[in-house]
């Protein structure tokens, strides 16, 4: 069999999550859901016996930093049940006994304005289903005290046992207003301080010997008075309480010995620049322009060498045990599977790490520096067309370059309904991947104005992700607004080289693991339907010597009417299309192998304009009816807007659900075929 | 600038320091604005201009940025006395 993995590079990757990743069960195992707790010596535990710890904070107070210096590798990711809000999770042995901890996102209040923070209130009142903590970790930043103090009086109000986190205490030490956690456990009548840092780590063990000493219960501060939450009008409670809770954090700071001063720091001098109307914009656009060739061309070589030089190791090698059982063991179907199946998805996951590897340490220094809360404020205008945060942004620019890195950069979005907006927009940017149809087709139709129609094709993935983003925002996502942007701005700290290898590998661990399952088995499906014979001349299983014989080649010819409006009715282009749902990298290949064409060294326009252009002109001027051109800008205009590859489809079902991956699927096709459609019906009048 | 108008965050001047005396943004985010430490009374300093009116506002150690949108309904007075 002649495999579609021959000119295959960076491409082919579907992914399944982890088995227990966005798996609403699983989690709700794991909260307690509608499980009532019970009393166990005067603490309480949830149903399963592990006392739920739930972490609360400002956002950007380094809370997520802490739970992962806390619980490292364990860590694992999971959809809030029936949303696609992100909650963290797991599981910490503290002395032999485990407790179930759980980070929430950053809110401001527990009177939500998005799912996020709703999502977060819930977690920590035990309300909407999920059980009631056990204790409540409050992280309070030491820079913005007395706001921290203020959401710190709510948490207090729950009654639940609460430990405070102090973090940033080394940064606002150096503003002249250093906390004395000692000080402020006492000023909070008893309420138990450990002052953390979570780039570093240290006093976490400090912090979970606290909460175990205190699973029992901790004080509650004079001036504050203890709520129900499951009996309370929780908007009358917040609203109506929030002037005690300023006077009453006015209290604890009068208690303290701080020396504020209020005067120009390191940060503001940084933001003068940073935060320029003018020269603000300029640096976020060259930070752009740098991660996008970051994701490109220097994972480029990266990538060549796992394609390259580690498929050829990993071949020979399996050559070599093949051959320990005789010559004729490496002609078998089975040595076919292993090689043309098995090592390809092991290999199509490799190349994906370069890029993936390279985003999530770009998007760790963002957001440990600080920068990523100035990137919100300094783009927000330009998304807010749409109702998008200014950091939605980032991942549709990077999108361009490879849209799996892209839709990790989603997470750096606080709004869940924002993050799957962006998320189904990311496909419609015009990865470079599809550069290569558009360049092949491009010097086979156009050949003196090539450059111009693959400029175009850009001009139009930039108009579909405006036009969809509004047509969804109509439909989909009319609760996303543009709301009015008030967001604290932490201050910037130069990112710990430890903490950021830790948490990178973990990221790339995740997509690894979710990974490896579904890429593997899409592929070794893709071998068996083009190893089967379908007609009687095409020889026998694993040794089918034209692909058109295949039951691949059988359905290409079912699917191929399908695109008779768009003027490519034809089993060529349709067999390069469904080749193309795996790796948009392949349809060049696959084009060439089905017109039994080989390229070897050829570069774009060399296919273009030799024998596979003109293979592709007389298959189009066929089934356009002479109108080849016009069927060609249908097909790089398909090509643009259906789903780019399997590993994204994976992608979005690991970061949001099988639902949302399937509907971007399903919108991607819809959009592409009228997309194609409408522009052969239009075009074929005049090309 | 129309000095028949309160002066606002959007045009007060750079470094000085000034007190809220209005919050003219609907109700819910106005709560948040309150939660966020900006009150009526509270004395702010503007230290930072960014692009499409949008302001960068000191209240002791904290920094919050907000919106030309929002900062143009956040009316202030010069601080007496500080």
């Amino acid at each position: 069999m002649t495999s579609h993995h021959q000119g295959h590079r960076r491409g082919i990757a579907a992914l399944l999550p982890s088995p227990h990743a966005h798996d609403d069960d699983t989690h709700a195992g794991h909260t307690h859901a509608g499980k009532p707790c019970c009393d166990t010596g005067g603490r309480r535990v949830a149903g399963d016996g592990m006392p739920r710890i739930v972490f609360i904070g400002n956002p950007n107070v380094g809370k997520s930093s802490l739970f992962n210096a806390i619980l490292g590798a364990k860590t694992r990711v999971m959809n809030a049940p029936g949303t696609t809000v992100l909650l963290e999770e797991g599981v910490y042995d503290h002395g032999g006994e485990d407790w179930d901890l759980i980070d929430t996102p950053g809110t401001y209040s527990l009177l939500p304005l998005s799912p996020d923070e709703e999502v977060a209130a819930k977690a920590v009142m035990g309300t909407g289903g999920q059980g009631a903590p056990d204790a409540v970790v409050a992280v309070v930043d030491a820079t913005n005290i007395s706001r921290a103090l203020y959401f710190l009086a709510t948490v207090l109000e729950l009654g639940r046992p609460t430990i405070v986190a102090l973090t940033m205490n080394d940064l606002a030490a150096k503003q002249g207003a250093g906390i004395d956690a000692g000080e402020l456990s006492q000023a909070l009548d008893g309420v138990p301080v450990v002052e953390v840092n979570g780039r570093t780590g240290a006093g976490r063990q400090a912090l979970m010997d606290a909460v175990a000493a205190h699973l029992g219960g901790t004080p509650m501060p004079h001036g504050l008075a203890p709520v129900d939450p499951a009996h309370i009008d929780v908007q009358a409670w917040v609203e109506g309480g929030a002037d005690a809770r300023f006077d009453w954090a006015a209290d604890v700071l009068s208690c303290l010995d701080m020396h504020a001063r209020d005067r120009v720091t390191v940060s503001d001098r940084i933001d003068r620049v940073l935060l320029n109307p003018v020269l603000g914009i300029v640096v976020f656009l060259l930070l752009m322009l740098g991660m996008f060739e970051a994701t490109t061309t220097l994972a480029g070589p990266a990538q060549d060498w796992i394609d390259g030089s580690v498929r050829d190791w990993l071949t020979t090698g399996i050559d070599w045990v093949f051959a320990l059982f005789g010559p004729s063991a490496l002609d078998t179907w089975f040595h076919s599977l292993v090689i043309d199946g098995v090592i390809d998805g092991v290999i199509t996951i490799g190349t994906f790490i370069p890029p993936m590897g390279i985003m999530f340490i770009l998007l760790s220094l963002l957001e440990d520096s600080g920068y990523l809360a100035r990137a919100a404020f300094v783009m927000d205008r330009a998304m807010r067309c749409m109702g998008l945060d200014g950091r939605a942004f980032l991942p549709i620019v990077i999108g361009f370059g490879c849209n799996l890195p892209a839709l990790a950069a989603t997470r750096t979005l606080p709004d869940s309904r924002q993050r799957v907006l962006v998320g189904m927009l990311v496909p419609f940017s015009s990865c470079t991947a599809r550069l290569s149809v558009y360049l092949v087709l491009a010097y086979a139709f156009f050949r003196d104005q090539a450059g111009l129609v693959v400029f175009l094709m850009y001009v139009c993935s930039i108009v579909l992700i405006l036009l969809v983003g509004v047509l969804l925002k109509q439909v989909r996502f009319r609760d996303v607004r543009s709301e009015p942007f008030a967001m604290s701005l932490p201050p910037y700290q130069v990112p710990r080289l430890v903490t950021l290898v830790k948490s990178v590998l973990m990221r790339l661990w995740g997509f690894v693991h979710g990974a490896s399952s579904i890429i593997i088995s899409m592929l070794v499906v893709m071998w068996f339907l083009q190893a089967i014979p379908a007609t009687a001349a095409a020889g026998s299983f694993a040794h089918v010597d034209d692909v058109h014989d295949s039951v691949y080649g059988v359905v290409a010819d079912r699917v191929a009417p399908v695109f008779a409006p768009a003027g490519f009715n034809d089993w060529h282009a349709s067999a390069a299309l469904m080749t193309g749902f795996v790796a948009k990298e392949v349809v060049v290949a696959s084009m060439a192998q089905s017109y039994s064409i080989d390229t070897g060294d050829e570069d774009e326009q060399q296919q273009g304009e030799g024998s596979l252009g003109a293979a592709m002109r007389a298959s189009f001027d066929e089934s356009s009816g002479g109108h080849g051109r016009a069927a060609a800008v249908a097909f790089m205009l398909f090509t643009l807007a259906y789903t780019p590859c399997l590993a994204t489809v994976a992608e979005l079902r690991r970061q949001y659900s099988m639902k949302i991956a399937m509907q971007s699927v399903g919108l991607g096709l819809i959009v592409a075929y009228i997309l194609a459609v409408v522009a052969f019906q239009t075009l074929r009048w005049v090309l | 600038m129309d000095t028949s108008s309160p002066l606002t965050v959007e045009h007060c001047p750079l470094d000085a320091d000034m007190t809220i005396t209005a919050i003219d943004i609907d109700e819910r985010h106005r709560f948040r604005m309150l939660e966020l430490g900006l009150r009526v009374g509270t004395i702010i300093r503007v230290i930072q201009k960014s692009n499409f009116g949008g302001r960068v506002i000191a209240k002791g150690t904290e920094r919050i940025a907000i919106d030309g949108h929002t900062a143009a309904r956040v009316a202030v007075t010069p601080a007496e006395g500080v």
